[in-house]
């Protein structure tokens, strides 16, 4: 792997209601290499989006970034990385991130495209936004090479398309085109392959994947499919209740899971070696509201391995099992020591 | 597109006939006509006259013997003309009594259109973009206020506000001097002097209520992902509000220009009653109590017509501005 592009150390969101704060993202630290894929996988409301939010400073009131970092490590790791927690949230400065270095893809393509302006404009703007001596004829121009390389047909055509007049895996490639317009270093997708049906989501990940090559990008991909996940990243960081229970390398997560969490995720996951009419594992219990959590390791309430009087008593740290295979469970205490 | 807009224009000859139908037998229902309330005032002013006799006469002489029927499609008749009747208790040309009156009432309608608009923009998506701040509390209270306190009310309470501490009376829309006086210069700067008040009192109620509509409806699509793409994308926060959900949110205003103005012209009768304002809407409530119906029902007529046609432009205006109406 080559150097690192985005580092997140110890990032904290909470989110203050009436009915008290809601602690989404706790001390969530995390690597980007450049040129590759990392995953980050957790089940609904474990923080993973709110996450990525804060990577371009884009988390919307009430929530609240407490603390944290995110370095990004421009020119090719050479020179100081730059703090984009530290700057405005609304100022010039984080702006030419934005887009620019970092962009991003949301869930759903349907909404993520203005209804009352056409593809080709929003390319554009992507476009010209960061570059001002770009004409408008030739911000068409190269909208129309972007359609193209996201392997729309009829791209000159689908200019002027609104996107309500493309089917989904469409306006996912158009969204796409928007995203890549300012040739970023970052490509942030939380769940772009949530709203798709399974055969254009192959489709979809293999232009991903294609696009990565093409650009030498680093993408963070976030979803709640292991499958994707496994497709598609090298680096896996698995969430639980806003925080980081595992990180490692792809295939040492799948072919050894450290954590409980994760491992009874895999096991959920219908595959070749499970006998048929065996029944799937199933993780006990549900997600505990906000306001509920256990004292101590937050999957403590749910765990098989749980020991009394340890994993209640203080959030495990991650210790580092292996080299580069993280996980936050007492189950490793000594193998760190 | 063009056929849609023959159809709608083709549409527009029906339901002109329609509401003059209605009109007509709204006109008509209540019990006796013009004769007898004529007769009323007559006796009332001491004058005595020789009961039924006098009344037929009256009847046949305004034509007012006809079945009702015959009425209405002479009445019909003349409309499409262009002749919008003969008031029996003006004794003049419908057209002559209501023509600058009906001016007046567009003029203040539309001046407290654009002032209600010019206020309400800015300050909706001020207080959208900035939810449950103390500045959108702020203007939330004051929203209420306005929408709660009647028209009328208002412009009574300004008029003694005037005429207590700036000893000034602010009736009407001129000066005693101009009232009869030919257009000039002099007549205008004192209309424009005089059209403040009107203007700010039907304006209120409708500022606070746009504020509220604009204010909801933004903050409806502020959360949408679009406008969290347009942030990613590193668009400033001031431009992106305005491109992309200031955009969305106000398709249902443009939809509804068509009926806010022929709303605020009828909607003002009572205020205008107060405040003394030569307009339309106190002749038209004047003419049914006479039941001088050749005047009522002209402004009527004349509401409606506005109201259709400007629902029209309305529906063209969003044709043109939203793609998804457009496509349907």
């Amino acid at each position: 792997m080559d150097g690192k592009l985005l580092e997140v150390k110890d990032l904290s969101i909470s989110f203050p209601t009436e009915a008290g704060v809601i602690r989404a993202v706790n001390e969530v630290s995390f690597e980007v290499p450049r040129r590759t894929t990392v995953g980050v996988v957790g089940e609904s409301g474990c923080g993973k989006s709110v996450t990525a939010r804060a990577l371009l400073n884009i988390v919307q009131p009430p929530g609240r970034i407490d603390g944290g970092e995110v370095l990004f490590h421009g020119d090719d790791g050479a020179g100081e990385p730059v703090d984009l927690l530290s700057m405005a949230p609304k100022g010039a400065a984080i702006r030419h991130f934005r887009g620019k270095r970092i962009a991003m893809i949301f869930q759903d393509p349907m909404t993520c495209l203005s209804p009352v302006h056409t593809v080709g404009n929003q390319i554009a703007e992507s476009i010209r936004i960061h570059d001002r001596d770009v004409s408008a004829g030739e911000a068409r121009d190269r909208a129309v090479a972007l359609l193209t390389e996201v392997g729309i047909p009829n791209p000159a055509g689908r200019l002027d398309s609104y996107s309500f007049e493309l089917s989904g895996g469409m306006r996912q490639r158009a969204l796409m085109a928007v995203a890549l317009a300012a040739e970023p270093e970052l490509l942030i997708a939380d769940e772009p392959t949530t709203a798709i049906d399974v055969t254009i989501q192959a489709k979809f990940l293999d232009l991903i994947g294609r696009l990565q090559d093409e650009r030498h990008m680093s993408i963070l991909f976030i979803t709640h499919d292991l499958g994707v996940i496994a497709e598609i990243s090298r680096v896996v960081v698995v969430m639980y209740l806003g925080r980081v229970v595992e990180v490692g390398r792809v295939e040492e997560i799948y072919e050894r899971p450290l954590h409980p969490y994760t491992q009874l995720l895999f096991r959920s996951i219908p595959n070749e070696h499970v006998p048929r009419k065996t029944p799937l594992a199933q993780i006990k219990g549900v997600v505990p509201d906000p306001f509920s959590r256990p004292p101590g390791c937050p999957f403590s309430d749910r765990c098989p391995s749980f020991v009394q009087g340890t994993c209640d008593a203080a959030v495990p740290p991650l210790y580092e099992v292996e080299e580069q295979h993280h996980a936050r469970c007492f189950l490793y205490d000594e193998v760190d020591a | 597109m063009t056929e849609y807009l023959i159809r709608r224009l083709l549409l527009i000859v029906p339901v002109l006939l329609l509401i003059s139908l209605l009109a007509f037998i709204v006109m008509e229902a209540p019990p006796g006509d013009f004769v007898t309330s004529y007769m009323m005032r007559q006796a009332e002013a001491g004058a005595l006259f020789d009961g039924a006799g006098v009344e037929e006469g009256l009847r046949a002489m305004w034509g007012l013997d006809k079945p009702w029927y015959v009425r209405y499609l002479r009445w019909l008749g003349n409309l499409l003309r262009g002749d919008l009747g003969y008031s029996l208790f003006w004794q003049a040309p419908v057209g002559e009594i209501i023509a600058s009156r009906f001016i007046l009432s567009m003029t203040v309608a539309l001046a407290a259109t654009v002032l209600v608009w010019v206020i309400a923009f800015p300050i909706g998506i001020y207080s959208a973009t900035r939810q449950y701040s103390l500045s959108d509390n702020a203007v939330t209270f004051v929203g209420f206020l306005g929408l709660s306190i009647p028209n009328f009310l208002l412009a009574l309470i300004m008029m003694y506000l005037a005429n207590r501490f700036l000893n000034i009376s602010i009736g009407g829309l001129f000066s005693q001097k101009y009232v009869t006086a030919e257009w000039s210069w002099g007549k205008l700067l004192d209309f424009l002097g005089h059209l403040w008040v009107p203007i700010i009192v039907i304006g209120v109620a409708g500022t606070a209520g746009l504020i509220r509509i604009l204010r909801a409806n933004l903050l409806d699509e502020i959360s949408k992902s679009y406008v969290e793409m347009a942030r990613a994308k590193g668009l400033r926060e001031t431009v992106l509000i305005m491109k992309y959900p200031v955009r969305i949110a106000i398709n249902p205003f443009i939809s509804s220009i068509g009926w806010v103005l022929p709303g605020m012209i009828s909607g003002d009768v009572i205020v205008s009653v107060v405040l003394g304002l030569p307009t339309a809407g106190p002749l038209f409530l004047q003419a049914l109590r006479q039941q001088d119906m050749m005047l009522a029902g002209a402004y009527i007529m004349l509401i409606s017509i506005c109201t259709v046609v400007g629902i029209l432009l309305s529906d063209i205006l969003l044709a043109v501005v939203d793609p998804r109406i457009r496509y349907h």
